[in-house]
């Protein structure tokens, strides 16, 4: 029986997965967020250190 | 055990509380349900075909009958008829409006789990059923019941009752994993703008220059968390509203001035030298701002009916249909863990802001 038809189903697959992958996309955008504020930080301690020597 | 300082320790609970909804929200499966129906539109009084593609749901699942909804209206389309190949269901559908307007109609399978339990999949606003010439004429095929009419073996429950797993909700799909990282952002960020709050008014009240730097450092943390809670919802609007930035919602509106009134914080608490007069001001805009943003992003859009998210206009947050126990076991977690992992950040910014303030008084 071909009423289903593959392209079809490769699409609409593609969908579903394409959704998997904002989870994925949202969870970097935290994870990049959080590290570069504390890069920030790491930089206050780098001069607080400076300013010890 | 010298090194492990309370800070340390919010630090350990929080970050495991991450992980384990980390673990849990990238694992667990989804409940079986309708993601998508090929059709949009059907015309009354014609035989036609509808491929439905199901989600994660096994063989051993047993499909009865699908049922065609349109308000009090209803089709039946027993088990014997539906053709499924894997994912797919091939259903021929004869729908005879009779007198009944054209409308949307929602699609209803029963499925039997491997305990024998009959449950409804549910998928709204299916297609739309056009009204033919020949309609009035005739009084039509629809059934005028309720779906408790129609289950002699007592009352029916939805898929979510019965499976375990995340659920599966149109639109949604996959994504509704995000609930767990991008709305504990806004709790975080509510969190921490409410302790700068609190903390600006002890500033006012008691004139500790201590209370100035645990606001300031809660409130920048704060805004940390809605730049990243606007750009995780952006990535997320994308995929199911089609849009970066659907401007029509109100609760984006008010994201948006909020932000801007914070942003303007930092600009002018940079723009004052003196650190009394800085600490001054800069509180009293805290104080001020706090209620105007809450009012912007939690009240005005419950009061309007246009808004994407859930809980606006009539509709509660957070009622059964959005949250199942599952999704509850990892979504409690998550907001108490974010709220930690952020308030120590913070914590950590207010401990190098004092070692920075000792070292200046030194030189």
């Amino acid at each position: 029986m071909n009423i289903f038809q593959t392209s079809d189903k490769a699409a609409k697959l593609l969908a579903n997965n394409a959704k998997f992958n904002v989870v994925i996309a949202v969870l970097s955008i935290i994870f990049i967020g959080i590290v570069i504020y504390l890069v920030k930080l790491d930089r206050k301690v780098s001069k607080l250190e400076k300013n010890q020597k | 055990m010298r090194h492990l300082n309370k800070y340390r320790i919010l630090f350990f609970l929080a970050s495991s509380l991450v992980l384990y909804t980390l673990i849990g929200g990238l694992t667990i499966k989804l409940k079986p349900g309708i993601s998508a129906v090929d059709k949009t539109l059907i015309n009354s009084d014609s035989l036609q075909t509808v491929n439905i593609e199901l989600y994660n749901c096994p063989e051993e699942i047993k499909i009865n009958r699908l049922v065609v909804v349109k308000k009090d209206l209803l089709w039946e389309i027993p088990g014997k008829d539906l053709i499924r190949s894997q994912n797919y269901l091939n259903s021929p559908i004869k729908i005879n409006l009779g007198k009944a307007s054209s409308g949307l109609c929602d699609l209803l399978l029963e499925v039997e789990t491997k305990e024998n339990t009959p449950s409804w999949m549910y998928f709204p606003q299916a297609f739309w059923i056009e009204k033919s010439n020949g309609d009035t004429l005739s009084t039509g095929n629809g059934k005028r019941a309720t779906l408790k009419d129609i289950s002699p073996k007592g009352e029916l429950k939805l898929i979510d009752e019965v499976e375990f797993g995340f659920p599966n909700r149109t639109i949604l799909n996959e994504s509704i994993r995000n609930l767990l990282y991008h709305v504990p952002m806004w709790f975080s960020m509510i969190f921490l703008l409410g302790v700068s709050a609190v903390a600006s008014i002890l500033y006012l009240r008691k004139g500790d220059m201590f209370y100035d730097l645990l606001s300031d450092s809660f409130l920048k943390v704060g805004i940390l968390n809605g730049i990243l809670g606007c750009l995780t919802g952006a990535a997320w609007a994308r995929v199911t509203w089609q849009s970066w930035w659907p401007a029509e919602d109100p609760k984006l509106n008010g994201v948006a001035i909020g932000m801007a009134m914070y942003f303007a914080y930092l600009i002018l608490r940079s723009s004052i030298q003196d650190p009394y007069q800085r600490a001054r001001i800069s509180s009293v805009y805290s104080v001020l701002i706090y209620p105007i943003f809450m009012a912007l992003i939690a009240i005005m859009p419950k009061l309007t009916d246009g808004s994407l998210h859930p809980g606006s206009g009539g509709s509660v947050g957070f009622n059964q249909y959005d949250l199942d126990n599952t999704l509850r076991m990892f979504f409690y977690p998550a907001i108490l863990g974010w709220i930690g992992v952020f308030s120590w950040i913070a914590i950590l910014r207010i401990r190098i802001k004092k070692l920075e303030e000792l070292t200046l008084e030194q030189d």
